[in-house]
């Protein structure tokens, strides 16, 4: 890519990250009474007036008002990726793969939980073209079978055929999902080596792999504090990623720490600077937060296009995420004040 | 060229007559009236009319309800026949009681879209798809992604129809069995189907049996309505209703034979014998009628007082003629601004003012010899007109650029003695003598600044040939005595009209402030007339702007100089045509303006119906 498309490239994301939600714009979200005062808000006052414009914020139904806001997401990401030249194509396939995996999970769950209706809302509709199965039949199927031989021929049917159980609800769902998201964390990796220079690697590689880490240490407090866990059964659960701590000191974790001492270990880790001086909510909280910190690092930071646009693409998630945060907080009724706790920015 | 001479007319009647007489005033568009209340103030007798508007809200009730079912209301002018308010309650209930059964629910507010799918869907009768048996419709707005979710799926259970689509949603209809139903209803939710309830009733039908007499209604409510909002203007005294206004003089008759056949009294008063402020009218011909825009813009004249338009109207033509000097491009804006002002009466004064100030951008753009840039091709026209060598200006020429900027100055001093001299006139009509010969825009003034021009052309110009001017006999009575007069202004002013010399403020307080009030007025004069500077700098910057797209031209060449020439000029007049109209303005308002005129006028305005 010439050093002028680059240059746009990582301009234009810094640009579009400068428009996101802002500390008074979560506040006056948190104070809103309901669904349709959020819609109308971002509708008026926020970036997402485009992704809004024409709705009937009065009768919108909250998972509409995602669907729109997360669909805006992949826009965002097309309107970055303009700026570039072919081979760039890497990061609109990292989110396919993204969407993917998500989507054959839920499909999973539908059929375990035998809801048929969830298969068809929770379609990639918008980027029906680019996936490689096909949404019609994935649509129509009604058994754990139907499922892998609408798979057929691609990756994800090697991955789910062994999972094959008499009973679905014997389904070994963690398993699974473990091995979706592996394949998931893998082809990102593949995909951004075949298409970026070594420089960006090393930045991206730091972006990635702390995500992953941070999942797996999130799960070990989890199976740890809630589930009571036998230490043999955690590690074949984790992504085989170790970045800042090592295979040794994952396995002293599951060994010797409880939830509280896995707490202590992380945040004076060499993630410590990543962590704010917050109380602590929960531990999901806490690694979200350090990873909103490494990716605010780089897209202030980085000034090679695919670091900017990772870590942009990772920020605007997060903001995704606080409004699913606000909006549940709203329909619960959680006090403003609990609700920006909760938010990371 | 003057302000339009008023007569204040009471027009009084019984109270049979009384509204007939006041929609009769308002139909003649001429009445400028003016309220009870401040005529009672003005000692006259009688009282004000208490009755409560109960029409309005009926106004407001149908509107409302036109607008619910797509109606537009207001066509008819007349009512055909009159109605009790009994009737006219009835006639709301009815019809709220219609569009209540035709609704969504009460908390439901349809959009135009959501009207639309209704329109739509109204082809199939409501009434009878309720009447289904065995079939159960549904109505609603579908997001266009779960629209793209249920094509995929193969065995429905339910047939679609889209009503209507816009960016977000298509309007859809669906119907399926009693059996399916819950089952159907269910998906479409959870693919975020928002439901519109099909109405029980047909909007149509009520429109087509309604729309006629709510018109009618309409129309009789509107005119009570307006004559409820005349009482305003209505003073009761025993048995006579008088309603008092303003009217130009030369419309009266007409105004009076608006009322021939009521029995109506007119008393016709001077609008000073009024008690009330007259209302301003101004009267130009149509080529100053344009420039009234600016002076509504600052402030209207009093009355009493005269119209500047006409100054503002050449002065600043030759403002901007002499700044935007350039036949092509003056002659676009004068064609541009007459047709479009004075041949297709575009309403906006602002393009009569283009056109007029394009005609002295035409004469001073010839006596420069631009024609949209070129300064080469009048030179001949110029050789054989004016016997000159080469043209008559020359605008790049470095020994015309002082010529220039001192002639700027030298505009600016007449203007601002010529200023002085209309606030002399403007004052002795006032027959405020103190203003007339002691203010700064005054005798005092005027002889002040005169000297000093008188001085600088002696030094600059003339080359002393009129003498030593500072020599203290000047010096004296046309500097020191005028300043005198500058620094005890007021208490002169007071001498003259005989009122009390002292100031309110105290001796002492008055002459400090006084000193200081000096040294502003020194300042005063120096800056304003350095101001006019700006006319020769635009000029230059004028000449300048079109020299660098002649040089443009030059290294495109071929048929892109044309279209560089084009471009260039279109900029040029765009971008400078406004700085140069808004500076022309500011020299119109400030310099000038600040001299001689006050405004404080009220706006003439008649009275005219609400709808």
């Amino acid at each position: 890519m010439s050093k002028a498309a680059s240059g746009a490239m990582t301009t234009k994301a810094k640009a579009m990250f400068a428009k996101r939600l802002s500390e008074s714009d979560y506040l006056n979200l948190s104070n809103k009474k309901s669904v349709s005062e959020i819609a109308t808000y971002l509708k008026n006052e926020t970036y997402y007036a485009s992704c809004l414009e024409g709705i009937n914020e009065k009768a919108l139904h909250r998972g509409q008002l995602e669907a729109l806001i997360r669909n805006d997401y992949i826009d965002k990401v097309a309107r970055i990726l303009r700026y570039s030249t072919s081979d760039r194509e890497g990061f609109e396939k990292v989110i396919v793969v993204q969407s993917e995996v998500n989507t054959l999970i839920t499909i999973t769950e539908a059929l375990i939980s035998n809801d048929f209706t969830s298969i068809i809302v929770k379609l990639p509709t918008t980027i029906a073209g680019e996936i490689c199965f096909s949404l019609k039949d994935l649509a129509n199927i009604r058994s754990w079978e139907e499922l892998l031989s609408a798979l057929e021929g691609t990756p994800y049917h090697d991955i789910m055929a062994p999972y094959t159980v008499n009973d679905i609800r014997d389904l070994d769902f963690t398993g699974l999902e473990q091995d979706l998201y592996r394949y998931d964390h893998e082809t990102t990796l593949r995909i951004l080596n075949e298409s970026i220079d070594k420089k960006s690697q090393k930045a991206i590689k730091e972006l990635l792999y702390s995500r992953i880490e941070l999942d797996n240490i999130a799960k070990i407090y989890r199976l740890k504090k809630y589930f009571n866990t036998p230490h043999d059964r955690i590690m074949p659960m984790l992504a085989k990623v170790y970045l800042r701590f090592s295979k040794k000191d994952i396995a002293e974790m599951i060994e010797k720490d409880d939830a509280e001492h896995i707490y202590e270990r992380l945040v004076n880790s060499s993630y410590k600077a990543y962590v704010n001086d917050e109380r602590f909510l929960f531990i999901e909280h806490t690694t979200k937060m350090i990873n909103y910190n490494l990716n605010r690092k780089q897209i202030m930071f980085a000034s090679d296009p695919d670091t900017v646009l990772l870590a942009y693409m990772r920020l605007v998630e997060n903001e995704i995420d606080n409004i699913v945060d606000i909006i549940e907080g709203v329909r619960y009724r959680v006090s403003s004040e609990e609700i920006r706790r909760m938010l990371i920015y | 060229m003057s302000i339009q001479k008023m007569k204040f007319t009471k027009t009084s009647t019984s109270r049979d007559y009384l509204d007939e007489m006041l929609l009769r005033a308002l139909d003649t568009k001429l009445l400028d009236p003016i309220s009870s209340d401040d005529l009672l103030r003005q000692d006259e007798e009688g009282r004000t009319i208490e009755e409560d508007n109960v029409y309005a809200d009926y106004i407001n009730n149908f509107k409302n309800m036109a607008h619910g079912i797509g109606l537009e209301i207001g066509k008819k002018k007349e009512a055909e026949k009159s109605y009790t308010l009994e009737e006219i309650e009835a006639f709301s209930k009815e019809l709220a009681n219609k569009l209540e059964l035709s609704s969504c629910g009460e908390d439901v507010v349809l959009t135009s879209d959501d009207q639309k799918a209704l329109d739509a869907l109204s082809e199939c009768d409501f009434e009878a798809l309720h009447d289904c048996h065995y079939i159960n419709f549904g109505l609603g707005r579908l997001p266009l992604e779960s629209y793209k979710k249920i094509e995929l799926l193969r065995d429905r259970k339910f047939d679609l129809c889209i009503l209507h689509s816009n960016s977000q949603y298509h309007w859809v209809v669906y119907a399926t069995s009693n059996t399916f139903f819950a089952e159907v209803r269910k998906l479409l939710l959870s693919l975020y189907l928002e439901e519109i309830r099909i109405p029980d009733i047909d909007v149509k039908k009520v429109k087509a049996d309604y729309e006629e007499k709510l018109e009618d209604i309409y129309a009789f409510c509107l005119k009570n309505d307006n004559i409820y909002r005349l009482y305003d203007y209505v003073i009761q005294d025993g048995d006579t209703y008088q309603i008092g206004g303003f009217i130009p003089a030369k419309e009266l008759d007409s105004y009076k034979a608006a009322f021939k056949d009521l029995p109506v009294e007119f008393e016709v008063l001077e609008p000073e014998e009024a008690g009330v402020k007259c209302p301003t009218l101004l009267k130009n011909n149509w080529f100053f009628r344009p420039f009234e825009m600016f002076v509504e813009m600052y402030s209207l004249p009093d009355y009493r007082d005269f119209d500047p338009t006409v100054f503002l109207g050449i002065t600043y033509c030759l403002i901007f003629g002499i700044m935007f000097g350039d036949l092509g491009q003056g002659a676009v804006l004068a064609i541009g601004g007459i047709v479009l002002y004075d041949i297709m009466h575009f309403k906006n004064k602002l393009i009569g003012i283009v056109g007029r100030v394009g005609i002295f951008s035409m004469i001073f753009g010839f006596l420069y010899g631009s024609v949209f840039g070129n300064e080469e091709v009048l030179t001949p026209v110029h050789q054989a007109l004016f016997g000159t060598e080469g043209k008559l200006v020359e605008v790049m020429d470095a020994e015309w650029t002082t010529r220039l900027l001192i002639g700027a100055v030298m505009i600016g001093m007449i203007l601002t003695l010529v200023s002085m001299l209309i606030n002399m006139y403007k004052n002795l009509r006032r027959k405020d003598l103190g203003q007339v010969l002691f203010s700064t825009n005054g005798v005092a003034g005027f002889v002040f600044y005169s000297y000093i021009i008188a001085v600088i052309l002696n030094m600059l110009v003339l080359n002393n040939s009129l003498g030593n001017l500072l020599s203290p006999v000047f010096i004296v009575p046309l500097v020191v005595i005028p300043f005198i007069c500058f620094f005890f202004e007021e208490p002169l002013g007071h001498l003259l009209s005989g009122k009390q010399v002292k100031p309110s403020e105290g001796w002492g307080a008055f002459i400090m402030q006084q000193i200081f009030e000096m040294i502003v007025i020194a300042l005063e004069y120096v800056a304003n007339t350095l101001s006019y500077l700006r006319i020769g700098g635009f000029i230059l910057s004028h000449a300048g702007l079109m020299l660098v797209v002649s040089v443009l031209m030059g290294m495109v060449g071929g048929a892109g100089s044309i279209i560089v020439m084009i471009f260039g000029n279109a900029l040029v007049m765009g971008l400078e045509g406004l700085i140069v109209g808004i500076q022309s303005l500011r020299l119109e308002y400030y310099e000038m303006f600040s001299r001689y005129y006050d405004g404080g006028g009220r706006k003439y305005e008649v009275l005219t119906s609400l709808e």
